[in-house]
């Protein structure tokens, strides 16, 4: 249903062009939910953004197509966006809680935002408000409140219900549960996977949580330094990831089932500088499987197994890499080589 | 790495991003450098006067040199006693100099040091300011020069004194609006875990982030303060002693020669409006420098 | 010294009181927020302890109390022993000396204006080391013990010079170069990139054992505090509804909040099978608070006898405490009309 070929997105800025995605591409089918993982800065929400065509001023697509029903959005007019947006691709964001206009109720927002896009009538759009509002668990009341008279976890679920009412082909969300407490968040994400399932919609979940992403998407995409590192199936990822970064996340990440008390290794070094054009691949200066030939050329994204590709050029010694990364000394030499490179220059 | 090759954006004094920006800015330039030329005419005034303000001048007939056109010799013409206009216009300069730049510090200094009180502490002291504050602002100003000259005597003083009482109350509350914000901050928390003192977190940690803004209001305040001074210089209840450009426009008004002598009444006005002018487009620069938001436009 | 708790904290309340909006105009009753109410706790040398809850628990008030950036309304706070509340001015400085503290965001911890050598010198000077060498060379070993090495090639470097991983271990270093006894950690990961957070983490239980700092770190990430604490007291709504070791309250909650808490937490994991909780996620109203137990209106186990709850702690299983009247074994889910 979307398909992203090759996508490139720069920013210009002040101090020269920076390319935040570089040839990214992956497809997304009926019904399925894709989740996007990475730190800051890696691209992800710049993604999300290019998809709707919302990027800000200074930023702008520069490469590759997004088919949409086979038809590529890039290059389509604003107005035709416009109408795309909302009804077709809806986004749900991690400021779309302060998206809300305070002087109207939230039921006025949703129905009229109905009205626009579609020729319904006014009873079938209220009728319609409820029928969403059903759907995120919120009280048909709520409808006529206002927004500040709404929790933050109601006011994302309105938010949500806002971007389902007019029955979009995909859902991008983008962060919709990291300005929320641990429960409700618990609570809007096993909602948001009911609805999803329920209703067959797409949906691109964007987060810098890769456990949110192992409860609710069937396919994962981690990125890095605007690249695509690692595309798999859920289950296949989390069993076993390929990527020397994902291998390095794993370790990174306190989790609450843990019992083994070992200690977290974290990645050693900082995201790479996306100002500066650089050969190689994007993680090789954290990465403590580093070649000659991992800084002279750029892996491309291979197939490891069904449903199941990763950036690297050494997929096939993952075995060894895997009880490698295991190791706390591993990373630490990373450490020590970062430290040597840096020392130098001061 | 880049970013540590490039000079801290700290270290960039204000005046050089003021600097930098002035490239920019064509009419910032422009009223850097016409402020410039004024601040020069009122430093040298008195050199710079070809003739005293009160001084009478007569023809080789001896008769006075009544509203003559200007001249080589007299540039801006004469008054209807035969006054220099050009010599007097020079002197008022300075005037306005003086009492825009006195009342501006005058009122920023007491402004914002009740701001920073009233904002930092908060509680019942900022309550008991800002409704002083409030009593200032309900005080209007023309009225109030009025009686305050007619209790003490008409000078350039009691002017200054007159705008500095009734317009540190905007610094004030600019002030304390700015520090409610900064004093929230968490390095501000980690200033007091570590053990500091009111006043050093005041001095230390507020006042270098309040500084840019009272410079700004300053600049909105000498412009303030010379409109004060020559509207009521303008009204006659200025200084009788000395020149200014509301007085010179007084004596024009009440002559009754202001339609007819344009060279009499067109200077000062001129005068005026431009060194507002230069100051406006000072301090809109500098609010470009103080607001981030304005300064890519 | 003693040999007691090295933090007491006894009946400890804030109230904050509520602006009165125009329609209670008429209403002679003062509300208040009961943001922290009547909680006691001790903290052992050399133990950490983490605080956990949702917003609007009192964990942060909590610790700022204890880090005296709040006053308390009511109750007594003993640091090795010696109130706080009967202070001179010149123990208050002895225990600002004593107690420090590293808060949320990385951007905002750190003044601007300052540089890395000014941001850590700056308690020094505070307390009185006017010395210039010494204060060079405290400064230094801080940032080391910090890791941040070698130190000379961060003591020029300005806030945004810096990564957030970094001015978090600036401001740690801060933190500990008064050489304090207790340090209080409010979120200090939550806003850190994943793969650097257990650097954070590592560094600071390296701080236990190198410096033999007692800590108390406040966080809504059940995970890290599983990671990092010895104990964990969860709160909800201005009272502790359970403490206890920290593995064994995350493995076999005893409160239904707990157990909740614990099964909203996402896990990386897709084999893992979730007792799955339910709950209303309506939020709680912090100023009508309901008689008894403060979780009953959200609590899927509510029965009408929590409505005479008094919050007492009730040790369920070996040193943990649960202020829930029912042991594990009676909750039974109440049937949802």
């Amino acid at each position: 249903m979307l398909e992203v070929q090759n996508l490139s997105i720069e920013y210009t800025t002040e101090d020269g062009v920076l390319k935040a995605v570089d040839d990214v591409s992956f497809n997304l089918q009926r019904g399925e939910s894709l989740g996007i993982v990475g730190e800051s800065g890696c691209g992800k929400t710049t993604v999300a953004k290019a998809l709707l065509r919302l990027l800000p001023e200074n930023g702008a697509i520069s490469g590759g197509r997004v088919l949409f029903h086979g038809e590529n959005l890039v290059g389509k007019s604003p107005d035709h966006m416009r109408r795309i947006r909302h009804s077709k691709i809806a986004l749900v964001s991690q400021s779309a809680m302060n998206s809300l206009n305070p002087v109207y109720t939230v039921g006025h927002q949703i129905r009229e935002g109905i009205l626009a896009h579609s020729n319904i009538g006014r009873h079938a759009a209220h009728a319609r408000c409820v029928e969403v509002f059903g759907m995120v668990g919120l009280e048909e009341k709520r409808l006529s409140s206002y927004p500040h008279q709404l929790s933050g976890g109601m006011k994302q679920r309105a938010i949500i219900a806002m971007a389902l009412s007019l029955e979009p082909d995909i859902i991008v969300a983008d962060e919709p549960t990291t300005a929320l407490d641990v429960v409700v968040q618990g609570r809007i994400l096993q909602r948001i996977r009911a609805i999803q399932r329920q209703i067959s919609t797409s949906m691109i979940f964007i987060t810098h949580d890769i456990s949110v992403v192992s409860e609710i998407c069937e396919r994962i995409i981690v990125m890095y330094g605007g690249k695509i590192m690692e595309q798999a199936d859920s289950a296949s990822f989390f069993r076993a990831p390929y990527h020397p970064y994902s291998l390095g996340l794993q370790n990174a990440f306190p989790s609450i089932t843990d019992i083994t008390g070992e200690e977290l290794v974290s990645i050693p070094g900082t995201p790479p500088n996306l100002m500066q054009e650089q050969p190689g691949c994007r993680f090789q200066e954290r990465c403590p499987f580093a070649t000659s030939q991992c800084r002279s050329r750029t892996p491309p994204l291979v197939k490891v197994k069904s449903n199941h590709h990763a950036a690297c050029w050494y997929t096939d010694q993952v075995n060894d890499f895997r009880t490698r990364a295991r190791n706390r000394d591993t990373w630490e030499a990373v450490r020590t080589r970062i430290e040597q490179q840096e020392t130098p220059q001061q | 790495m880049k970013i540590r090759s490039r000079r801290s954006v700290n270290r960039q004094s204000l005046f050089y991003i003021f600097w930098s920006n002035l490239k920019r800015d064509r009419l910032a330039l422009f009223g850097v450098i016409l402020l410039l030329c004024f601040i020069f005419i009122g430093v040298f005034a008195e050199s710079l006067a070809p003739h005293g303000p009160r001084e009478r001048h007569y023809d080789a007939e001896g008769s006075i040199r009544r509203l003559e056109q200007p001249s080589w010799q007299y540039p801006f013409g004469t008054t209807d006693v035969g006054r220099d206009i050009f010599s007097q216009v020079i002197l008022g300069t300075r005037t306005a100099l003086t009492v825009g730049f006195l009342a501006a510090v005058l009122v920023t200094l007491v402004g914002s040091v009740v701001g920073i009180i009233a904002g930092y502490f908060g509680g019942w002291i900022d309550t008991v300011l800002m409704r002083i504050v409030d009593f200032f602002y309900a005080i209007p100003f023309i009225p109030f020069v009025i009686v305050l000259s007619a209790i003490l005597q008409p000078s350039m003083w009691n002017i200054i004194l007159a705008v500095s009482l009734l317009s540190w109350r905007t610094v004030a509350r600019i002030v304390r609006s700015q520090v409610l914000s900064i004093a929230q901050r968490p390095y501000i928390k980690a200033a007091r875990v570590a053990g500091a003192g009111h006043v050093r977190i005041m001095a230390r940690y507020i006042l270098p982030n309040v500084i840019p803004l009272v410079l700004l209001e300053m600049a909105f305040m000498v412009n303030w303060a010379i409109m004060a001074e020559a509207s009521v210089a303008f009204l006659g209840f200025g200084d009788p002693r000395v020149t200014s450009w509301g007085q010179i426009l007084h004596i024009n008004f009440v002559s009754g020669y202001s339609r007819l002598a344009w060279w009499w009444t067109a200077p000062p006005g001129l005068a005026i409006v431009l060194l507002l002018l230069s100051i406006f487009f000072v301090a809109r620069s500098l609010e470009a420098v103080v607001d981030p938001r304005l300064r890519k436009r | 010294m003693s040999n007691g708790p090295l933090i007491k904290v006894e009946k400890l309340t804030k109230y904050y009181p509520v602006r009165r909006r125009l329609r209670r105009l008429f209403d002679r009753e003062q509300h208040y927020v009961r943001a922290v109410d009547d909680i006691s706790l001790e903290v052992e040398r050399g133990e950490i302890l983490g605080l956990a809850g949702e917003s609007g628990s009192g964990k942060t008030t909590t610790g700022e109390i204890i880090v005296r950036l709040q006053e308390a309304t009511s109750g007594v706070i003993l640091l090795d022993g010696h109130p706080l509340e009967a202070d001179t001015r010149a123990d208050r400085k002895r225990f600002r000396r004593e107690v420090q503290m590293i808060f949320q965001d990385p951007y905002e911890t750190l003044n601007p204006r300052f540089n890395v050598f000014e941001t850590i010198a700056e308690p020094l000077r505070i307390h009185g080391v006017r010395l210039k060498s010494e204060i060079a060379r405290r400064v230094s070993e801080s940032l080391e013990i910090a890791e941040l090495k070698p130190a000379a090639n961060y003591l020029h470097r300005f806030p945004h010079e810096l990564s957030g991983g970094q001015r978090q271990r600036v401001a740690i270093a801060r933190g500990i170069v008064l050489e304090p006894k207790v340090l209080i950690a409010d979120e200090p990961v939550s806003m850190l990139d994943v793969s650097i957070r257990a650097d954070i983490l590592n560094l600071l239980k390296r701080l236990r054992r190198r410096m033999g700092l007692t800590m108390i770190y406040v966080s809504h990430d059940l995970a890290t505090i599983k990671y990092l604490c010895d104990r964990i007291a969860v709160m909800y709504l201005g009272k502790i509804v359970e403490i206890g070791p920290a593995d064994e309250v995350i493995a076999y909650p005893q409160h239904p909040y707990t157990r909740v808490l614990v099964s909203s937490v996402p896990v990386a994991d897709p084999d893992y099978v979730r007792a799955e909780v339910s709950v209303d996620d309506a939020p709680p109203d912090q100023i009508n608070l309901p008689e008894g137990c403060r979780f009953t209106p959200r609590c899927p186990f509510a029965q009408s006898d929590c409505a005479g709850c008094d919050h007492r702690l009730l040790e369920r299983r070996p040193k943990q405490f649960s202020a829930c009247i029912y042991t594990e074994a009676e909750l039974k889910p109440r049937s949802i009309p």
